[in-house]
Parts: structure tokens; C-alpha cells; sequence
């Protein structure tokens, strides 16, 4: 019941993230300010959700697996941004984007 | 409450959605004239299909049919690698034309059409280089 | 309760698919349209998990969203270049100033013209409705699940999915090899290998990445390899992923890219249909016929098939988003 309670208010709490960094994303003038609201909200957002579903998950083993794709996200995630903002660095934004 | 469920049950609602898919793939697949975009629709109009195959194959109690499920998988891998030599066409047409398009055709038949394979084009290989020597 | 909420994530992510679909093919930006439809793709995936085919949305997420996002996203690099170069070669235009600014042309498509949008609309409309009104009035069928249960036993593995691929039907699937190998010859027939466009990104960002990332790669890879013959998973979702990891690395390094030895590719990617079409044939004289097996064989002769489809898919995949053959071995 506990565990029940905690993890909706962990994943509800994540989704609060995850809307704000799509807001950003949506709002924000140029590529910097989205990248910053979309990395951050969605790393801090997918790992209440993820923290959300080790409370039911069935053992130690799908607790590693739900934690491994954190990491995985998180290093893939960062290294996209990376290079978008490399990108939009040297060569510009896109013309869509203007 | 009971009979819209029963109405709107995935067996029949993504089928549908699969039709109008396929429909919306085909309608750009028309209208659009860069060739990268008729090879997305006919990629949508491919994922159309395979919501048909996978919708119906969800139909009814018990787990889904195997055999839809296998042959999907076969057509997305079928699906990807006509993608892949599709985009190869575009690319070496974009290299030999300067186009990636499909232009409208002539407005009547008696007009001559370009012939892209006597275009003069740079030899862009080894091979071609020495053929012309 | 929870079947309405189903009702509703069913109703609201089919609206976004359509809606996403719409957007990709209405677009005139080409780059947008690419983006549109990887995203596309991830949501497709979603609708596979929802439609209890887990096998599916594995490989949709890989094949559909991520290597197909990929090979489009080259080939756009690729127009653009190909745009830059010809303008650079004519003499009587000045070179463009704003450079690849002006190049974003080239990945443009004007809105069609008006005279085809009531021929193009009826014809979808007519095909649609049709297709729609046949759907609605088809039988319930139970469809080919019984039987498949009911020689689950004689298949060898235990993941009815891959004993239909592997097995019941594995004709198919040796076409399908056979298809994705033609693909690439026709690939290769088009020209030769040329430097991808890509721009190496400085710094260490990237390579550091992908020297932790394709490890855990190639071990889910393997994994989803094995896991295959008793859950969700098989030799294309593993392909995918080993796929995906060889494509990482060639855009780590487009400049100075290592040729691949001739020999050892070419046996690489025709592995799958080769040992497939050996053991089908072997079997037309000790199994039950072509691409039959002994039930008591069955499970080592579809572990190797896998492993050299799962070799021979990577390996294409990555040859397919290089396209143009080797340099170097037209002899």
C-alpha cells in the first residue's frame, strides 16, 4: 500500500518534469535555453519515474534492468545534446527554426 | 460505459487507425514531389499495414496470432532495407540530376521529356573516367 | 474503470500518430519531416507494446525509428553536399556566400500544386474507405494461434514467435534474408564507396561515449540474441542493435573510416542466407523437407541460423547507411 502510494506520487512528480521540460522545449526562443530545459527536466523526470517503478518491480534483477536504462538514457542523452549544440555552435541554427 | 469500450476495443479501433494510415501515406505519396518524402510515405503507408496486421491479430481473447506478428517483423526488416536502397536511388539521381524530385510530368504527351540517362554528368568514378577515355 | 482509461491512452495515441503522420508528409522542410517521422516511429513502437507484441515494438524502436531515422539523415547530408558541390562547379554563378544557409534549399519541397489535391484526396478517401469497411465487417477469427501452440513442442524453442520465424514458416524468413542481401547489391551496384558527409564533432564527447556505449551494446545484442528462443527478442532485434552500435561507430569516424577486408565481409553478410539455404537443403534429404528439421535438431540448427542472421543483418545494416561498395576491389 505504501510502495503503492509512493510510486504514484514519484511517477506524478515526474510527470510534472517531464511537461515542464516539454513546455520549454515548446516555448523556449533558441536551441541553448531548449536544450537546457529539455536535459535537465527529462533526466530528473525519467529517474522519478524510473525510481517510481523499482518500487513494484519484481526483484533485484529488474530493479538493476530499470536502473541500467537510467544510466543509459542519461549518457545518451547527454552526448545528443552534446552534439546538437556543437552542431548549432559551428554551422547555426536551422532555417525551420526561424 | 460498457458498450463504447466494447465499441472502441483495440481489435477494432487500430485497424482503423491502420486504414486511415495507409490512406494518409498514399495521399502524400501523390501530392508530394521530393522523392525523400514519397519514400516516408510509402514507409507510413508500410506502418499502415502493419497496424492492420498487428490489430486484427490482437482480436479476441487469449494471446495474439504468432504467425501476423512473425510476418510484421519480416516487414520491417523487408521495410527498412527498401528504404535503404531506395535512399541510394534518390542520392545517386540527386548526383546525376542535380534533382531530388519528381517534377510533374509534361503537360501533354507530345512534349519532349528529359532524358536523365543522356544527361551529360561529370564521371564521378574511376570506371566511368576510363570508359570516356 | 481501467478499460476507459484504456479507451482514452488507445484514442489519444492513435489522434498523435495520425496527427504526427499528417505533420511529417505536409512538411515542406525536409529535415522537419525526418524528425517528424523518427518520432513517428517511437510512438508506433508504443502502439506495438499496447497490441501485445513486444517482438515487434523491439524491433520497431530499432529498425523503424532509429536505423531508418539514421540512413534519412544521411541521405540529407548527402543532398545537401551533392547541392554544394554542384553550385561550386558553375563558373558564371558567384560561389554562394551564406554557404550551407542557402544549401537548406536543396532539402526543400515547395507545397504541392492545387490541381492535385481533388484527385489525390478522392482516390485516398476511396482506398480508405474501402479498406476500413472490409475491416469492420471481417469475421472474428481465432487465426493460426492454436495451431502454432499445438506444435510448439516439435519446434525446438519456446517463444512461439521465433518458432514461426525459425521454423513454421522459415521459408519466409530465408527470402527475407535473401531480400535485405539484394537490397544491399543494389546499393552497391550504384557506385562506389564515397566519403560520408558527416562532420567529425571535436572534442571528446563522442568517442568517449561510444566506448561505453557499444560494450553494453554488443552484450544486449548477444542477450536479446538468447533470449530469443524463450521470451521476446531474436535475431533481427539483436541484429538491429548490433546494427545500431556499427553505425555509432562509423559516424564517430567518418573521415579516416578503417576499410573493411573484402573477403571476410562479403562472407559476413551473405552468412545468414548461405547457412540457411545449407541447412534447408540438408534438410530435404535427412528432415522432413527443404528448410525442415529433425525435431530433435531443431534447437541447434535455429541457434546457428540465428547467430549468422543476426552476423549478416548488422553487418548489412551498417554496409546499407555506408552505401556504395568497398573502394577498391573492382577488379
Amino acid at each position: 500500500m505504501i510502495a503503492n502510494t509512493l510510486t504514484v506520487i514519484l511517477i506524478l512528480a515526474g510527470l510534472v518534469f517531464f511537461a515542464a521540460g516539454t513546455a520549454g522545449l515548446l516555448r523556449f526562443p533558441d536551441v541553448y535555453s531548449r536544450l537546457h530545459a529539455l536535459t535537465k527536466a527529462d533526466n530528473v523526470g525519467l529517474g522519478l519515474v524510473i525510481l517510481g517503478l523499482m518500487l513494484q518491480a519484481g526483484g533485484p534483477a529488474d530493479i538493476l534492468k530499470l536502473f541500467l536504462i537510467w544510466v543509459l538514457v542519461l549518457a545518451a542523452g547527454t552526448t545528443a545534446a552534446h552534439m546538437v549544440a556543437q552542431r548549432t555552435w559551428t554551422h547555426g541554427e536551422f532555417e525551420s527554426d526561424r | 460505459m460498457e458498450w463504447l469500450a466494447q465499441q472502441l476495443a483495440p481489435g477494432l479501433i487500430y485497424p482503423t487507425a491502420g486504414a486511415i494510415l495507409f490512406a494518409l501515406g498514399l495521399y502524400g505519396l501523390i501530392r508530394r514531389h521530393h522523392l525523400v518524402l514519397r519514400v516516408l510515405a510509402l514507409n507510413i503507408m508500410g506502418s499502415g499495414v502493419f497496424m492492420v496486421l498487428l490489430g486484427i491479430a490482437a482480436r479476441g481473447e487469449g494471446p495474439p496470432d504468432p504467425v501476423a506478428q512473425a510476418l510484421t517483423l519480416t516487414g520491417i526488416v523487408v521495410a527498412v532495407s527498401a528504404t535503404a536502397f531506395a535512399l541510394a536511388l534518390v542520392v545517386r539521381l540527386a548526383r546525376i540530376t542535380g534533382q531530388a524530385m519528381m517534377l510533374p510530368g509534361p503537360p501533354d504527351d507530345d512534349a519532349p521529356v528529359d532524358d536523365i540517362s543522356r544527361e551529360e554528368h561529370a564521371p564521378s568514378t574511376e570506371y566511368e573516367r576510363e570508359r570516356r577515355e | 474503470m481501467s478499460d476507459l482509461l484504456l479507451v482514452v491512452f488507445d484514442l489519444v495515441l492513435l489522434v498523435g500518430l495520425l496527427g504526427v503522420a499528417w505533420r511529417c508528409l505536409a512538411s515542406t522542410d525536409l529535415f522537419r519531416a525526418v524528425v517528424l517521422f523518427i518520432t513517428f516511429g517511437l510512438l508506433l513502437a508504443l502502439a506495438w507494446v499496447r497490441l501485445e507484441a513486444p517482438d515487434i515494438a523491439l524491433a520497431e524502436a530499432a529498425i523503424g525509428a532509429g536505423i531508418t531515422g539514421a540512413l534519412l539523415l544521411v541521405t540529407l547530408e548527402r543532398l545537401r553536399s551533392i547541392a554544394v558541390e554542384r553550385r561550386r562547379g558553375r563558373p558564371d554563378e558567384p560561389p554562394d556566400p551564406a554557404g550551407a544557409d542557402a544549401l537548406l534549399h536543396a532539402l526543400h519541397d515547395p507545397p504541392p500544386p492545387r490541381r492535385t489535391f481533388v484527385p489525390a484526396l478522392t482516390f485516398a478517401l476511396v482506398v480508405g474507405g474501402l479498406m476500413v469497411t472490409a475491416l469492420w465487417h471481417q469475421p472474428d477469427a481465432v487465426g493460426l494461434e492454436p495451431v502454432v501452440d499445438e506444435h510448439m513442442g516439435v519446434s525446438g524453442v519456446d517463444h512461439p514467435i521465433t518458432a514461426v520465424l525459425l521454423n513454421f514458416r522459415a521459408y519466409d524468413t530465408f527470402l527475407e534474408l535473401a531480400i535485405v542481401l539484394i537490397a544491399l547489391l543494389g546499393a552497391w551496384s550504384l557506385g562506389r564507396y564515397d566519403r560520408l558527409p558527416a562532420r567529425p564533432a571535436p572534442g571528446p564527447i563522442l568517442p568517449g561515449t561510444l566506448r561505453l556505449l557499444v560494450p553494453v551494446a554488443i552484450v544486449t545484442g548477444v542477450y536479446i540474441l538468447w533470449a530469443g528462443s524463450h521470451a521476446p527478442g531474436g535475431a533481427f532485434q539483436a541484429g538491429a542493435i548490433l546494427g545500431a552500435a556499427g553505425i555509432l561507430l562509423v559516424l564517430a569516424r567518418p573521415r579516416d573510416l578503417p576499410m573493411a577486408p573484402s573477403t571476410p565481409l562479403r562472407l559476413g553478410l551473405a552468412a545468414g542466407v548461405g547457412l540457411f539455404l545449407a541447412i534447408g537443403i540438408i534438410g530435404l534429404f535427412i528432415g522432413p523437407g527443404l528448410l525442415g528439421y529433425p525435431p530433435e535438431w531443431a534447437y541447434p540448427l535455429i541457434i546457428v541460423i540465428e547467430v549468422a542472421a543476426t552476423l549478416s543483418i548488422a553487418l548489412t545494416l551498417v554496409a546499407l547507411f555506408i552505401a556504395g561498395r568497398p573502394a577498391g576491389d573492382d577488379h
